[in-house]
């Protein structure tokens, strides 16, 4: 569908309502200075836009009418946004705007309130500079930017830190590892030493039995040991989780009851609230009937004043046949007037009295029955956040008792393997004495199997300890990734800065340089902004120049390249660029030239919009400084 | 679109960040007046996050 309605009412000039059709491509609007051309454009702003201020809303609503509406029907997408005048004399505006866009204000809507159209007119080029920077998203950028590159030192310390402690850690413990395998093979060595010798024969049988079990039981031990390690480990780390879901649920218990609390208060209020609900809807009702009657006899009071001041110059009543005493048909306008204004002045109390009792029940509501449902919602998200948290609580609880449970086990398990080798060390002590002539041998023999025994123990709980670090080293690679993401986020938002610089310089200087040479203004040297948004003006031949020495056609021009070409960059998907009051700064000719350029640029794309005080008069001739004429006006 | 910049978005959206929607985010947050703590806060909890999609 390519035509776009607005309807409006009781907006800026336009007193009742006005419905205008535009269509995608260029529309010019010309009319007569105050003749509301503006008006239409802010209806059309209070559709689009998100940010106004009920300061700036008091303005676009017609001074003599409290409520108003825009209406806009583009693209099968309707927009309807109601003005109306709060008891404080401001304006709201009810209804979802066609774009949520903030800078589309900037980009869209040239006219003499667009704070980029002021500052280069005032040819303030820093303002200019930080306007252009804000609406392109450069600045925005740039503080990104900054922050991440704080982030990554963040990061980056963080990771290191952990990276050396863990790296610290392990070489500590591998380091400790090492030695126990030294020791324990030394140990070995000197077992087996001691089994070669001669004479240990008469024991040597039964010690290598002793030797075989003991084997066995140290093999099966270290299987439990590690087992055991595994299972404190995952105890520690479920009791971690357990403790953190008992925060989560003592928090939302905490909140639960507050809202109990809340329920229990309101509930007890509810029925004073919706008795005082009812009471002032029946004033409210009073009061409508009341402002009707008044409205009625406003109507009539008005009727007859304009019949009166209609026959006020004829000698006899059009309507009666009566003579006219003009004298006292003056005397009763005047009273007809002032009751007039007294009804108006009452009217607009009732309309007061009206919005301060329907302000009061939406308060109620509000603080009443709505805020009741939005408790109720709330405690039902949370009570089953609350039942979650339980479930999972228990379920780590279970887990937690059937860890310790398998923990028991096998402390069983071990215990029963530790004094299966006391016993045999026990054996190893009888054959000391039965055997004197080896007792030294068999003593050192036993006590280097208890020193097998220890540094195996040892060697098993390091590697616990290793495993215990995997943890950590998982710390170490989620800050190792997360110092991945930010470079990479800071990569992206530089490649970002550098097309945003790039793109949409490149194609203001090139609209701007363009438009200068075709239209023979000022010939500007490019480049015309530098990729930092910085004005550089400098006449062709080298002479710099100011904006401030620019004519007001040539920042007419200048301003309509800029806005848009970043309306095309950064708001693309807007459907109006409007100009309005802008073009009237440059002759017929060269505005006809902008106006090609922005049609041709629009296609049926988007819709153009500008404003114009005459129609175009066909001049086609542009005119240079040699051709002004200044009329000579006589000195008296 | 540079072929960097389809490398390090591709990069991103694997590491669980879209980052055209982050910026979008960020720069209208900015708009609204959103502080650099702020700002600095939505960014951390996309990068830790890691399920800003």
């Amino acid at each position: 569908m390519n035509k776009i309605l607005i309807e409006l009412e009781n907006i800026g000039a336009f007193r009742g309502r006005y419905a205008f059709e535009m269509a995608k491509g260029l529309n010019v609007i010309y009319a007569p200075n105050a003749s509301g051309k503006s008006s239409l454009i802010a209806g059309l702003k209070v559709a689009s836009i998100i940010a106004f201020m009920p300061e700036e809303l008091k303005r676009f609503l017609n001074d003599y009418e409290n409520e108003g509406f825009v209406k806009l029907l583009v693209d099968n997408n309707e927009v309807i946004i109601k003005l109306r005048r709060r008891a404080d004399g401001m304006v709201e505006a009810i209804g979802k705007p066609l774009s949520d866009n903030g800078i589309v204000r900037k980009v869209a809507f040239v006219d003499l309130e667009n704070e980029l159209v002021n500052a280069i007119y005032s040819g303030d080029e820093e303002r200019v500079k930080q306007i252009l920077k804000e609406i392109s998203g450069l600045n925005y950028l740039e503080t990104i930017l900054t922050i991440i590159s704080g982030l990554r030192s963040e990061y980056e310390y963080r990771y290191q830190i952990k990276r050396r402690e863990y790296e610290s850690r392990k070489e500590e413990i591998e380091k400790e590892l090492k030695e126990t395998e030294m020791n324990l093979e030394a140990v070995r060595k000197r077992l087996n030493e001691i089994l070669s010798r001669p004479e240990i024969e008469p024991v040597r049988k039964e010690i290598e039995n002793i030797r075989q079990k003991q084997k066995e039981i140290e093999e099966q031990l270290s299987v439990y040991r590690k087992n055991e390690i595994e299972i404190k480990n995952a105890i520690a780390l479920r009791d971690i989780d357990l403790k953190k879901i008992e925060a989560d649920f003592k928090f939302f218990v905490e909140k639960r009851n507050k809202l109990l609390e809340e329920i229990e208060s309101i509930e007890r209020n509810l029925i004073e609230y919706r008795r005082e609900i009812e009471k002032l809807s029946l004033e409210i009702k009073h009061l409508e009937m009341e402002k009707d009657t008044l409205l009625r006899e406003l109507s009539d009071k008005k009727g007859i004043l304009e019949r009166r001041k209609q026959v006020i110059e004829y000698a006899t009543c059009p309507y009666c046949g009566a003579p006219i005493d003009r004298k006292l048909l003056e005397t009763k306008i005047i009273e007809l007037e002032s009751q007039i204004s007294e009804l108006r002045d009452k009217i607009n109390d009732i309309l007061l009295e009206i919005e301060r009792r329907q302000k009061r029940i939406d308060e109620l509501k509000q603080s009443g029955e709505e805020r009741l449902k939005n408790v109720r919602k709330e405690l039902s998200e949370i009570s089953s956040k609350i039942s979650e948290l339980e479930q999972n609580k228990n379920n780590i609880e279970n887990e937690i008792t059937s860890l310790k449970r398998k923990l028991k086990d096998l402390e069983n398990v071990i215990k029963q393997l530790e004094e299966e080798r006391e016993i045999l060390l026990k054996r190893l002590e009888m054959f000391e004495k039965e055997y004197p002539e080896v007792s030294t041998l068999v003593d050192e023999y036993k006590r280097l199997q208890i020193q097998e025994h220890h540094l195996m123990e040892r060697r098993d709980r390091l590697h616990g300890r290793l495993k215990q670090l995997e943890e950590m080293h998982k710390d170490v690679l989620f800050e190792q990734n997360n110092v991945e993401k930010v470079n990479l986020l800071e990569e992206y938002f530089r490649i970002r800065l550098s097309e945003i610089k790039s793109l949409a310089v490149n194609r203001i200087n090139e609209v701007i340089l363009r438009h200068f040479k075709l239209l023979k203004l000022a010939e500007l040297e490019s480049p015309i902004l530098s990729s930092d948004f910085e004005l550089k003006l400098i006449r062709s031949g080298g002479i710099p120049t100011t904006l401030a020495e620019l004519s007001d056609a040539e920042k007419a021009i200048f301003v309509i390249a800029i806005t848009y070409a970043l309306k095309e960059h950064i708001a693309e998907e807007f459907p109006f660029y409007v100009v309005d009051t802008l073009i009237e700064f440059i002759d017929d000719t060269r505005a006809r030239e902008v106006l090609n350029y922005l049609m041709e640029s629009v296609g049926d794309k988007n819709v153009i919009i500008v404003t114009k005080t005459k129609p175009y008069t066909g001049e086609s001739t542009i005119l240079t400084q040699n051709d002004i004429l200044i009329n000579e006006i006589p000195i008296k | 679109m540079s072929e960097r910049k389809k490398e390090i978005i591709e990069k991103l959206e694997h590491k669980g960040i879209n980052p055209i929607k982050l910026e979008k985010d960020l720069i209208a947050n900015l708009r609204k007046g959103a502080s650099m703590v702020e700002v600095s806060n939505y960014l951390k909890k996309a990068i830790e996050g890691g399920k800003y999609e």
